[in-house]
């Protein structure tokens, strides 16, 4: 690989040519208005020989008779001119809508959009900003077909999952985030407005040059950098209300009573039970507390606030900018919020000979952020709020906070919890990175890069002494402070050699990484603090010493890289690209600690063809491409191929103290090696007349050796090694349609993307062929809701299938014996293998949480000043375990669908009748009665603008000022009976899709500006 | 290699080329940067460099110990009291514990959890003993030590063994740890599991002679414990699979004779007595201030402590508090209560209750007559509400720890093998095969110290009568479920069926199944179909 590297690279130096040269120049100016263009770009073709115009559109440049010349300009179609005997060129370059010209960001360079051959989807500047969005990763849900981009939940800061093409892991299936060619942990730290353009690195020839780490697709995102021409200071900003969209029918007072009084009745008591709600309860309440009511807040407030200064000249450009921005959430009145300040710089210097460039692009941020437990059927608040019963209140008449009326375990009053809770988040974070590249000779450069990704966090809790119930209570003061530290390293060095020889045009870069990734974790609690109150919470002030405590670890992986690409390219209408990288990392052991991840990609622009040009109608762009390749999945946590000795396995003898027992952690495996996926991609890019495009991809992506902990019988007596032991498929198809279109004043387009996946696992090599998500709801009963099993999805929804309810006895007797305790107005479960029991071997699929189909679609109008944008989002075929409610807590409240339970036969045949005693456990067993459909189609965003006409800026002396009203989640069309129907989880495949009582998207309403000075 | 292609290669464009190569060759030795990726955990040790040591040896032996701690809502103790006809299920509600239950009303499944907790959990302290045992002979300790140490694990892989033949019959029998290709495994013959048990429990008995533990580090295995549990294991085994009278030979070649020599050197030698009281074994407020752990009468105790620190749910297996206690304590105790607010479950039988005769002070020291002792209205009726819950080991107010989760944090030892149960086996070996009048000293001592001073000693006594005190002396300590079942089918069917009041106190006893319960449905796929389900299930 070196070896070839070297030569080919030595083989091209001696094909250079020489031709004679003289001066050329003309002025561009714009088909759009008919003005001179400034700082368009004049390069002569495979070369970096280029100029840029001044402002008045003029240029000059020395060119060789057999030279071309391209001028281009983002955002316009580029031209190519072959200079001959020219000395005078003029060019009018046209708006190009189609983009086709643009340059796309591949790993480690760039590509004309045109020539690419693997499956890239881009999201610009532009489009990020149209939206107050709150994370990057927001940018790119409906935006880019095959990705699928679900909220952890609607909590201030949480975490978007991002899954491209599928989830393709039982591991971690987010993708890689390359930031200005750094790989970082995750991009929460960056303001929407710091983003230049993200590309999204789809199919495996893309993505293989990242490796070992494409497997689950690359994100790559360029930070804005300077433009050329005088300074700009911008400002960007919003404010917003924000507001709960939804609210969970539960029962009333009056209601509740009637129902949990039924149940005990159903369950042979009476009102001598204490759990009887006797009328003298009722009496005054009303419908009794609206937890719902009380737990979420009005108008809460939301502000983004963007200063930036871009300029530069032919020697710098920069670009630096201030950000701040913040969040309140909707649910509590000060627990739940995340704030960000960040500061961006970023610089870029050539020198005066063209051959060396140097820059520099770093990102700080701070954030704070607190929060509420956003998705636990245990205590979350909003579990909280629609288990509690409506009877309680909030504070009692002398002021105390109000407690459930009866014991209802860990469910307590949500208000008086959020009160005492203290728990946040500081978060320091500096990504940066420095770069030379020097041209060595003609056509080649050198370029190495240092980047760093350093974090520190600190997690601080408070606990004041309170008693929310009799299991719910902390009778000590106590201080928990973790400090989280993560360091990373990144540096590469790359060779590039480019050059054309007559109409073939090549392009070849070889390179190295190496990556080292610390961890470093510090913590130490106590309790009784001398002083108490969270403002006092520090270690020093702890009162009980012996109730000190501290811990801390290390941790640190490491990876190493030779990688190399070669793009060819044959009348701009032939084209292929082969790449290879070979990886090592520390993740796994001396047995199989290198892979190496090919690929191959061709593309045809068919539409190029003399034979076919005049053939085609309408169409004038039809591109066909191909790709195949494999990538690897590494990020597995460390050391997972041996067994450490875990100190754990403690006893005691009559000295009463604890005795450390050690144990092999689990069962080692030096055996274990990558996950690789193997991607095949067939794709067609096409453009009819000049307003009408499309992008067209069908795939197919088998990742094989899942790294997985398969479950092994528990007679070894140990944890299941880590081995490769499965296969996951994912196949789909992918279409991009876009328009645009304008008369006169009107101008319109839109764009519409649509994504198709299969998920289904092939293989998994355990005798079982089945891995638990261990996903278990309740004390006992609801075990394994979600599991991966050979034939199926991953993550689906395993229980029994219900038909029905049971009208009378006799029904009963006569549907065997699978049910001993089933009385009248209970579920009728299907004994599938008709054993006559009900056992897991009767679980089913249910239904699955990663949706059919996804579609995303984008309008936008503009007339005069004004401009008018709106993005539907929509998913089919995904569903939810609405597991909202305590099912082992018999006075947990219900929600309304509960009314229509069965009261006797032929009530319903739907939902189950209440009891005290659900001897037939109709709401503990996991069956179809939990689960929902969840598809649905939102109104994400709308948004009116208006800008001042140039007019009244030339006069202002101001460049740009536009504002704008904006609406978020206007509108959900669904079926789903919860809060929210989107309900992502980035940290684990397998709770995705559990509602247990989500913290849901807030409604937003936003004002904002855009101006430039 | 590159740098043979540079002397080929470099021509006129010398100095230019010499830049590119410099970069190319720094690049390829950084390649070979071996140490880069050479990352090993700092905070903990690797099976390579552990097992070297005294220290590391010993930490691997209490490994072993570890299991007999893993005491959450499923463990053997409170399931074969729920299952007996000492108690039934209990707990907040009718849908909490269903497993357990379900198992008291003989309708149990091979799906349900609690069976798979059961058996992971005894198989790894199987793992335990048998890492220890593979690792030993090559530490760096001193033959002696080695020696002593062995005899402890050998014990424990009996005791673990003993639970899983008598729960679950069939099972594989490990002695080693297995290789990935050995993971298929089928069920051992019955009879070399009991072989196994004898030999590891006699191999204990050997390498322990002599061994005693200074006062902190009491609850370690001596030569007495292996001698009480062969017994213990060979009544059984006489019971299930042979007469019933003593005159079976277990395998291993372990007779009646045997085991009562075994139990007679226990009441000879090993100096241990019975507490004269009775209420000092259990935590009791009457007794706090002397009640006493690893005592005399302790032949083997599964310790707890209040002093983890341990304080999360999820690590509770992991803590060395006992997690039972606060299963059968009483639910929403008052203020004043010297009961620790626990989940009721467990709730003792009306049947058990009456089986005390007058004057028997067992009885109020073993259940708690909760209205006459807490008075109404000062507890939450839990389900199954008999009015009765184990005393023995519910949790005080007074034991609650300083740290840790105050619910899974309990001291109170679990007795596993009690003095008491030496003298009540002996008894019932001894009018099998040896003196009648022995066997009723054994009985009148047990006896007299439950009467106290009223009691008049008896000069015979039955097997009837000895099982009979059996009932009384260990309700509720997991032991009752295995003596109805070794005195056959139609007894504990019987027994058993005394309870079931119909209703939601529905007990009965899966017949099919002969007394054992369902191997997990899991383990049977796992071990690819290697493994067969229980007759019954």
């Amino acid at each position: 690989m070196k070896k070839t590297v070297l030569f080919l690279f030595l083989a091209f130096l001696c094909w250079n040519t020489f031709a004679q040269v003289h001066t050329v120049t003309g002025v561009v100016t714009s088909a759009e208005d008919g003005l001179p263009m400034p700082f368009a770009s004049v390069v002569l073709k495979g070369t970096t020989i280029g100029t840029s115009t001044d402002f008045d559109g003029n240029y000059s440049i020395e060119a060789a008779d057999d030279a071309i010349i391209v001028f281009s300009m983002v955002g316009f179609a580029s031209q190519e001119i072959t200079v001959g005997s020219q000395t005078a060129i003029n060019v009018i370059l046209a708006v190009d809508n189609m983009g086709l010209d643009e340059v796309v960001v591949i790993g480690y360079g760039v590509q004309k959009k045109s020539s690419v051959t693997g499956s890239i989807s881009s999201v610009k500047a532009e489009d990020i900003q149209k939206m107050p969005i709150q994370r990057a990763e927001q940018a790119l849900q409906g935006q880019v077909a095959g990705v699928q981009v679900t909220m952890d939940s609607g909590q201030p800061g949480a975490g978007l999952s991002v899954n491209i093409r599928g989830v393709g892991t039982t591991g971690n299936s987010q993708p890689l985030y390359i930031i200005d060619g750094n790989p970082v942990g995750d991009i929460s730290y960056l303001s929407s407005t710091d983003i230049g353009s993200m590309e999204v690195l789809k199919d495996a020839s893309a993505s293989a040059i990242y490796g070992a780490r494409g497997a689950n697709g690359v994100v790559i995102i360029t930070t804005k950098q300077g433009t050329k021409g005088g300074a700009k200071l911008s400002y960007d900003g919003y404010y917003g209300i924000q507001n709960a969209s939804r609210h969970m029918d539960v029962l009333n007072a009056t209601d509740y009573a009637m129902i949990i009084n039924e149940s005990l009745l159903n369950a042979g008591k009476d009102s001598s039970s204490p759990d009887w709600i006797q009328d003298e309860e009722l009496a005054g309440i009303g419908s009794g507390t609206d937890w719902q009511k009380k737990i979420f807040r009005n108008n809460a407030p939301i502000q983004s606030h963007t200063l930036s200064l871009n300029g530069g000249n032919d020697q710098i450009l920069y670009s630096t900018a201030l950000s701040y921005f913040s969040q309140d959430g909707i649910v509590s009145e000060d627990k739940s919020s995340y704030e960000r300040v960040n500061f961006r710089v970023k610089g870029d210097y050539t020198s005066y000979n063209k051959k060396l460039k140097v820059g520099t692009s770093i990102v700080y941020s701070h954030s704070t952020s607190q929060g509420v437990d956003p998705n636990n059927v245990y205590n979350s608040p909003l579990a909280q709020a629609i288990n509690i019963d409506p009877i309680s209140v909030v504070k009692d008449a002398d002021g105390n906070f109000g407690r459930p009326i009866r014991n209802m375990q860990e469910i307590v009053n949500p208000i008086a919890a959020m009160y005492y809770l203290n728990d946040e988040y500081k978060t320091d974070k500096i990504v940066g990175n420095l770069y030379a590249e020097y041209k060595v000779i003609d056509h080649v450069k050198v370029k190495t890069s240092l980047g760093i990704d350093y974090a520190y966090q600190w997690h601080d809790i408070y606990k004041p002494i309170y008693e929310l119930s009799t299991i719910t209570k902390n009778d000590k003061t106590r201080v928990e402070k973790t400090m989280d530290n993560w360091y990373s390293t990144n540096w590469e060095t790359t060779i590039n050699y480019n050059n054309t020889f007559g109409e073939h045009e090549l392009d070849v870069i070889a390179g190295t990484t190496a990556y080292t990734n610390n961890y470093e974790n510090l913590s130490g609690s106590g309790s009784e603090l001398i002083i108490g109150g969270k403002e006092y919470a520090y270690i020093d002030n702890v009162g009980n010493i012996e109730s000190k405590s501290a811990g801390g670890t290390f941790d640190s992986n490491s990876l190493l890289s030779l990688f190399g690409r070669a793009n060819y390219s044959y009348k701009d209408r032939y084209m292929a690209s082969v790449t290879v990288r070979r990886d090592g990392s520390s993740r796994f052991g001396p047995n199989n600690r290198y892979a190496t991840f090919p690929s191959v990609s061709t593309g045809w622009i068919m539409s190029e063809e003399d034979f076919l040009k005049d053939k085609l109608g309408p169409i004038t762009f039809i591109k066909i491409r191909a790709s195949w390749g494999q990538n690897g999945n590494e990020n597995i946590g460390n050391f997972r191929y041996l067994s450490s000795i875990a100190n754990n396995h403690n006893y005691n003898f009559n000295a009463g103290t604890v005795v450390n027992g050690s144990s092999p952690s689990k069962i080692a495996n030096p055996d274990l090696k990558w996950e690789t996926s193997e991607q095949t991609d067939i794709g067609l890019d096409l453009r009819l007349g000049s307003n009408f495009y499309m992008n067209l991809d069908y795939y197919d992506k088998r990742t094989k050796d899942l790294l997985i902990d398969a479950p092994i019988p528990g007679y070894i007596g140990n944890s299941a090694p880590t081995v490769n032991g499965g296969t996951v498929q994912n196949k789909g198809f992918e279409a991009l349609l876009g328009y645009n279109g304008h008369s006169n004043d009107f101008s319109y387009g839109g764009t519409l993307n649509f994504s198709a996946n299969k998920n289904e696992m092939l293989s998994i090599n355990n005798d079982e062929g089945i891995i638990y998500g261990d996903v278990n709801i309740g004390p006992s009963g609801m075990k394994n809701l979600t599991i991966a099993k050979v034939g199926q999805p991953i993550g689906y929804f395993w229980g029994w299938e219900t038909n029905g309810i049971y009208q009378n006895q006799a029904q009963i007797d006569n549907n065997g014996t699978h049910q001993p305790n089933a009385a009248p107005g209970d579920l009728i479960y299907v004994d599938q293998n008709e054993d006559g029991v009900m056992d897991d071997a009767d679980r089913i699929n249910l239904g699955d949480p990663h949706p059919d189909f996804t579609v995303g679609l984008n309008l936008n109008f503009a007339y005069k000043n004004f401009d008018l944008s709106m993005f539907w989002y929509g998913v089919v075929g995904n569903q939810i375990i609405d597991a909202t409610r305590r099912y082992d807590l018999p006075n947990a409240n219900y929600q309304t669908s509960v009314l229509d339970r069965w009261t006797g036969e032929g009530s319903t045949n739907k939902t189950p009748r209440v009891t005290f005693d659900d001897t037939n456990n109709n709401r503990g067993n996991f069956s179809d009665y939990m689960v929902e459909d969840a598809d649905y189609l939102r109104l994400k965003n709308v948004q009116l603008g208006y800008s001042l006409p140039k007019s009244v800026l030339n006069r202002l002396n101001i460049e740009r000022f536009r504002l704008y009203v904006s609406g978020d989640n206007l509108l959900t069309f669904t079926k789903y009976s919860g809060f929210e129907p989107e309900i992502g989880n980035t940290d684990n495949v397998f709770h995705t899709g559990i509602d247990q009582g989500i913290y849901p998207q807030a409604r937003v309403f936003t004002i904002g500006a855009n101006i430039t000075f | 290699m590159p740098i043979s292609l540079s002397k080929i290669f470099l021509t006129d464009k010398t100095k230019t080329m010499k830049k590119i190569i410099y970069i190319l060759l720094f690049a390829v030795t950084f390649m070979g940067c071996e140490d880069y990726l050479e990352k090993s955990p700092v905070t903990e040790q690797t099976e390579e460099s552990f097992y070297r040591t005294e220290d590391d040896m010993f930490r691997a032996l209490v490994s072993a110990y570890e299991p007999l701690q893993r005491n959450w809502g499923e463990s053997v103790q409170l399931t074969m009291d729920i299952v007996s006809d000492d108690a039934y299920g209990g707990g907040g509600s009718a849908t909490d514990g269903v497993s357990g239950k379900k198992a008291d009303r003989g309708i149990t499944t091979a799906s349900e959890g609690m069976w798979s907790a059961m058996w992971n959990d005894h198989y790894a302290g199987v793992y335990g003993a048998n890492v220890f045992l593979e690792k030993v002979d090559a530490s760096e300790i001193s033959e002696e030590l080695k020696t002593k140490l062995k005899g402890e694990a050998h014990f424990l892989r009996a005791y673990y063994y003993a639970n899983l033949v008598r729960v679950f019959e069939n099972i594989p029998l490990i002695t080693k740890t297995l290789a990935t290709s050995e993971y298929s495994q089928a069920a051992a013959p019955v009879a070399d599991v009991y072989a196994l048990i004898a030999s590891d429990l006699e191999t204990s008995i050997s390498y322990l002679e002599g061994v005693t533990y200074d006062n902190d580090q009491k609850g370690r295995v001596t030569e007495w414990a292996p001698r009480a549990l062969l017994a213990r294991m060979y009544l059984f085994y006489d019971g299930v699979y042979g007469s019933g009278d003593g005159s079976s030979t277990m395998p291993g070649d372990i007779t009646g004779a045997d085991a009562l020599y075994y139990l007679n050197e226990v009441i000879t030698n090993s100096g241990a007595d019975l507490l004269p009281d009775f209420g000092n074994l259990w935590g009791h407020s009457e007794f706090t201030n002397s009640w006493v752990e690893n005592s005399v009468e302790g032949v083997f105790e599964v310790q707890f402590s209040n002093q983890g620190e341990g304080w999360q749910w999820y690590n509770a297996p992991f803590d060395i508090g006992n997690k039972m206690v606060v299963f059968v304590g009483p639910r929403g105790t008052a203020a004043d209560s010297e009961y620790y607010s626990g989940w009721g479950f467990s709730p003792a039988t009306q049947q058990l209750y009456d089986a005390y005769q007058e004057g028997d002070l067992r009885r109020d020291f073993t259940l708690i007559d909760m209205v006459a002792e807490m008075g109404a209205g000062n507890f939450e009726e839990a389900d199954q509400y008999t009015g009765y819950l184990n005393k023995k080991y519910a949790g005080l107010k007074s034991q609650v720890p300083d740290v840790g989760q105050e619910q899974l944090n309990f001291p109170q030892n679990y007795i596993a093998i009690r003095y008491a149960d030496v003298l009540l086996m002996a008894a019932e070996l001894e009018v099998n095969l040896g003196s009648a009048a022995n066997a009723a000293v054994h009985y009148n001592k047990v006896r007299a110290r439950a009467f106290g001073t009223s009691y008049s000693p008896v000069a015979s006594v039955t097997l009837a009568q000895i099982f009979e005190e059996r009932k009384l002396e260990f309700a509720l300590e997991g032991i009752r479920y295995w003596d109805l079942l070794r005195q056959g089918m139609p007894v504990l069917e019987s027994a058993v069926q005394a309870t079931n009041l119909g209703g939601i106190y529905d007990s009965a006893v899966n017949s099919a199944a002969r007394g054992f319960w369902p191997i997990p449905s899991s383990e049977i796929a796992l071990s690819n179909f290697a493994l067969e389900q229980n007759v019954g299930y």
